[in-house]
């Protein structure tokens, strides 16, 4: 003691506290964090394994968490899931460094600066759960009565608790990205093949030939879809490959294409013109499971492969060739998910679509070995087949800020637009819209962020419920921190790879953080807004997972005891059925023409041709390793890349004097980023690529902030009357129907 | 082991009120700043320690609650630019990441001594505060064993503040008060960081001796 002079005596320490130095502890307080384990609820989980699905992308891979004095350790793929297979992609390998990211949002928290802007302190303050959940529902209940429901737009992925919580709310705006990611192929799909909408399982695996338009489905390490194609070309497949970059897919093919962008389209238009015309197609599956056959004939007549040849600068000979080897090879298939070709990135990108599903059924490849799979799902119940609660108010019928109401093929496929939101709100038509609340989508997501900010900055109030302090969550007044996958439970149906019905079991670990779920937060807002009615008592996760457990005659324990997983594996068997009203698969889309859109894709060139100094393609990729911010903040994969560039091609950039590593302005219509140059022959010279998930202007996340541009800042927002005049029933953003100029800074 | 001292007696008092005085800012907290600097000032007297620079930052916060809940949570939990020194030992001595190795050992040691972490808090195991508050459990249990005589128990705590001091809090201490003193607009935590990391300095010196 008195090696560092403690002279503290007994008698003044007595004095702190009164009698005895132990009641002068307690007068100061017990635990406030500790507590004896015995009277602990259960905040670790025990050491042992934990079953989920991955959330990172929406291909759900099932893994198994290993846990370890209360914390997972890693994960590993489920081999009983048909998806994973015992894998996961380096992204779901990595998604740990999420759960346990510092930069996490880990309380509920209020803004004090009133000021809101990029590079604005909000100057937050952390808050009880109460306290943001009185916040939030008391702004919005003053939204909602003076300027009506419709005022209050949802920015979410549209599962079911969202949903629920913008029709209980009563409000049409439930604001979602699927504009700028696969709507197009989602109406095409509705109109020709399923009557909902795209299907999302591939039989790669076993097709022999996988032909395709800008899909870099191995480029971007989908766990599945990766092993199949790779499990294909060892079996002998042929891949083809149109892009106008050598992505990691078209380096992996035995053909590279590069056709000029915005122009598959035309080289589709032929080849369906060479396989009718050379009578190549599957008489059997055309004749017996399509309707249109004669109007297609007809229609593809003069799309020669001289005609499509100089509109995409493909040699018409190929474009035979590759028609002859499709429809000949068996099977063959037309591999596409979303922001390919087809997806909503050209404003001919739903013809495109269109003539993807045409080419896999004049081969029979649709529900077939080998061909695009209609997905097998269990069919579990809904909200309503498990609680009792008041219809939903006509508002949410209503008109809506982006417009999407005027989509009749798209509206009741329940998705969202990106494109139109900014304009909506400055414009305040057909109304005003006055609070925001944003549940995982980030602003940086949108086409031209900059000007969405602008929009939201006009707002009287904005929640955020998120994982990371992502931009929005800058621009919010309240922050409600989410809990990751790891953190919630459920059942998950396969749909990325449903070859027979089959769902995951998700066994939620403890929230690291004082976190709460969308469904728990969106009850609790209801209920404070006055709309209790619409949570009826037992609502929420566990009473759904209850009933789905019941629905499919099985136990959470039951699943557990089986390895994770529920259902039976079972041959395919093809359908003869398909969800449209005549039952076939329409090659002349009777929906779309009911719609007053043409069943048949004509020849459409794309919205934006070079003109003048705007002489470059906007082209988008991701790395394979990048999903949104579940990947960005993430300090090793992030560091494989720590800045995105401009990607151009080597020749044209001597041309311009532009060097690797020269620092460049990429200007469009909308506004310039300005990025270092890399150099590559892999490019068409009229393009430049840039890679997505970069440009960060929230400080909050340590790692993801300030290295490189946003793409995005490039594309521009639109108005409902812009997006409506293009005709498209998709709705696309044309993410990368965009041209720029590129000059040295 | 050396006879149970005054120092002894001191310990649990200092490691609460440093602990309360890491957690987040409370209306009560304000209130009974006073009394709060009171215990620590009167528990640390005599010890060299910048003790006053304490509560010459706390004065000069004058009343602002709201202020020192701004600096809480953008030094301690999210903020602008980042979270600035998060208190967190895994953050300091394992990658980066938090619930690393050392709060799986931290919370290892709470479970030893029957104790784990209570629900409500929501807090992970090798925050500063928890670590702090749990350096005040084991000086108490050994305080409480020492009046009742049992010499055994309390030397046993003793030994435990050694371990865990040595292994879960010294080793990351001035690497989070250096972050905290970059990263502050007001003084109040540079201050309270500098007598943390002196006070488990001093602490760790005089449980060697006495164990």
């Amino acid at each position: 003691m008195s090696d560092h002079g403690m002279q503290l005596s007994r008698r003044q320490f007595l004095k702190l506290g009164g009698v005895s130095a132990l009641s002068a502890l307690a007068l100061g307080g017990g635990l406030e964090y500790l507590t004896p384990i015995a009277q602990a609820s259960p905040l670790l989980a025990e050491d042992g394994r934990l079953y989920g699905t991955c959330g990172v992308c929406s291909m759900g891979c099932a893994y198994i968490a290993h846990l370890r004095d209360g914390r997972i350790t890693h994960v590993t793929g489920n081999p009983a899931d048909q998806t994973a297979e015992g894998f996961l992609c380096v992204k779901g390998y990595s998604s740990v460094r999420l759960l346990y990211d510092p930069d996490r949002l880990k309380y509920p928290m209020k803004r004090t600066n009133p000021e809101r802007g990029v590079g604005v302190d909000p100057g937050w303050v952390k808050i009880t759960w109460d306290e943001a959940l009185d916040l939030t529902a008391g702004n919005l209940k003053a939204v909602r009565d003076r300027y009506g429901p419709q005022a209050i737009a949802l920015v979410a992925r549209t599962q079911t608790w969202q949903k629920h919580f913008a029709q209980s709310i009563g409000t049409p705006n439930q604001i979602a990205h699927q504009n700028t990611c696969y709507t197009t192929h989602d109406v095409v799909w509705r109109a020709m093949v399923t009557g909902k909408g795209k299907t999302w399982t591939v039989d790669y695996e076993h097709s022999q030939y996988i032909l395709t338009f800008g899909w870099n489905g191995m480029g971007n390490s989908k766990n599945h879809w990766g092993r199949a194609v790779n499990q294909a070309l060892a079996n002998g497949a042929r891949l083809v490959v149109f892009d106008p970059r050598l992505s990691i897919t078209a380096s992996r093919a035995h053909e590279w294409i590069p056709i000029k962008p915005g122009t598959d389209l035309a080289a589709l238009l032929a080849m369906i013109h060479v396989i009718i015309d050379e009578d190549l197609y599957d008489h059997d599956f055309v004749d017996n499971y399509t309707t249109g056959l004669d109007e297609l004939k007809a229609h593809v007549q003069d799309y020669t492969p001289d005609w499509a040849a100089p509109i995409c600068e493909v040699p018409a000979e190929a474009l035979a060739r590759i028609a002859r080897e499709f429809a000949t090879t068996k099977p063959a298939v037309i591999a596409h998910h979303k922001r390919d070709a087809g997806g909503p990135n050209y404003a001919n990108s739903w013809r495109t679509a269109q003539c993807f599903v045409i080419m896999d059924a004049l081969v029979g490849s649709l529900d077939r070995p080998g061909g695009h799979i209609l997905d097998r799902q269990f069919k579990l119940p809904g909200l309503r087949d498990v609680w009792q609660f008041p219809d939903y108010s006509d508002t949410i019928k209503g008109p809506r800020i982006d417009g999407l109401d005027k989509y009749p093929v798209l509206k009741p496929l329940g998705k969202g637009s990106f494109s139109t939101l900014a304009e909506g709100i400055l414009s305040q038509s057909p109304y005003p819209v006055k609070a925001a609340f944003f549940w995982k989508h980030n602003i940086l997501s949108f086409p031209d962020p900059p000007r969405l900010v602008e929009a939201l900055k006009t707002l009287d109030f904005i929640a955020v419920s998120d994982v990371l302090p992502t931009e929005i969550v800058q621009l919010a007044d309240v922050v409600l921190p989410d809990n990751t996958f790891f953190e919630g439970s459920g059942l998950n149906q396969r749909q990325y790879h449903a070859m027979y019905p089959q769902v995951a079991l998700r066994e939620p670990l403890p929230p690291v953080h004082d976190t709460k779920s969308f469904a728990a937060v969106s009850f609790e807002i209801l209920k404070r807004m006055g709309l209790g009615e619409y949570v009826p008592e037992g609502m929420g996760g566990k009473g759904l997972m209850q009933a789905e457990l019941e629905a499919l005659g099985t136990a959470a324990d039951e699943i557990k005891a089986q390895g994770g997983m529920w259902g039976e594996a079972t041959p395919l068997k093809p359908k003869t059925e398909f969800g449209t009203a005549s039952g076939k698969i329409d090659l002349t889309a009777a929906l779309l023409e009911e719609n007053g859109y043409p069943g048949l894709p004509a020849w459409q060139p794309p919205r934006t041709e070079p003109h003048g100094d705007y002489a470059f393609h906007l082209l988008i990729w991701r790395r394979p390793w990048d999903r949104m911010t579940q990947t960005q903040n993430d300090p090793i994969v992030s560091g494989f890349c720590t800045e995105n560039r401009a990607l151009l091609n080597a020749g044209k950039a001597r041309e311009l004097g532009i060097a690797e590593g020269d620092e460049v302005w990429v200007e469009s219509i909308a506004n310039r980023i300005m990025l270092k140059a890399r150099l590559t022959e892999g490019i068409r010279p009229d393009c430049v690529a840039i890679e997505h998930g970069f440009g960060h202007w929230s400080t909050g996340l340590s790692i993801a902030y300030g290295r490189g541009a946003n793409e995005g800042d490039l594309i521009p927002a639109l108005t409902v009357e812009q997006q409506l005049a293009l005709g498209d029933p998709g709705m696309s953003a044309m993410m990368e129907d965009v041209m720029v100029k590129i000059y040295k800074v | 082991m050396s006879p149970w001292s005054e120092q002894d007696l001191a310990r649990p008092t200092i490691y609460q009120a440093l602990a309360q005085g890491l957690a987040y800012p409370s209306d009560e907290f304000m209130a009974r700043a006073q009394d709060w600097q009171a215990r620590l000032v009167e528990a640390l007297e005599g010890v060299v320690l910048p003790v006053a620079q304490v509560t010459e930052a706390l004065q000069a916060v004058n009343g602002d609650l709201q202020a020192l809940q701004v600096e809480h949570t953008r030094l301690f939990i999210n903020g602008v630019p980042h979270v600035l020194a998060p208190p967190y030992a895994s953050v300091y001595i394992d990658g980066g990441q938090l619930f690393g190795r050392p709060a799986a050992r931290a919370l290892r040691a709470y479970q030893q001594a029957g104790l784990t972490l209570s629900a409500a808090a929501h807090a992970l195991p090798d925050h500063l505060a928890v670590e702090l508050e749990f350096m005040f459990y084991l000086g108490r249990e050994g305080l409480e064993a020492s009046e009742q005589g049992d010499v055994a128990q309390a030397d046993l705590m003793r030994r435990r503040s050694a371990e865990f001091l040595s292994e879960c809090l010294l080793p990351w201490a001035p690497a989070w008060r250096q972050r905290v003193e970059e990263s502050a607009q007001l003084a109040f935590y540079p201050a309270l960081a500098r007598v943390i990391e002196t006070w488990l300095s001093a602490d760790s010196q005089f449980l060697a001796n006495a164990t």
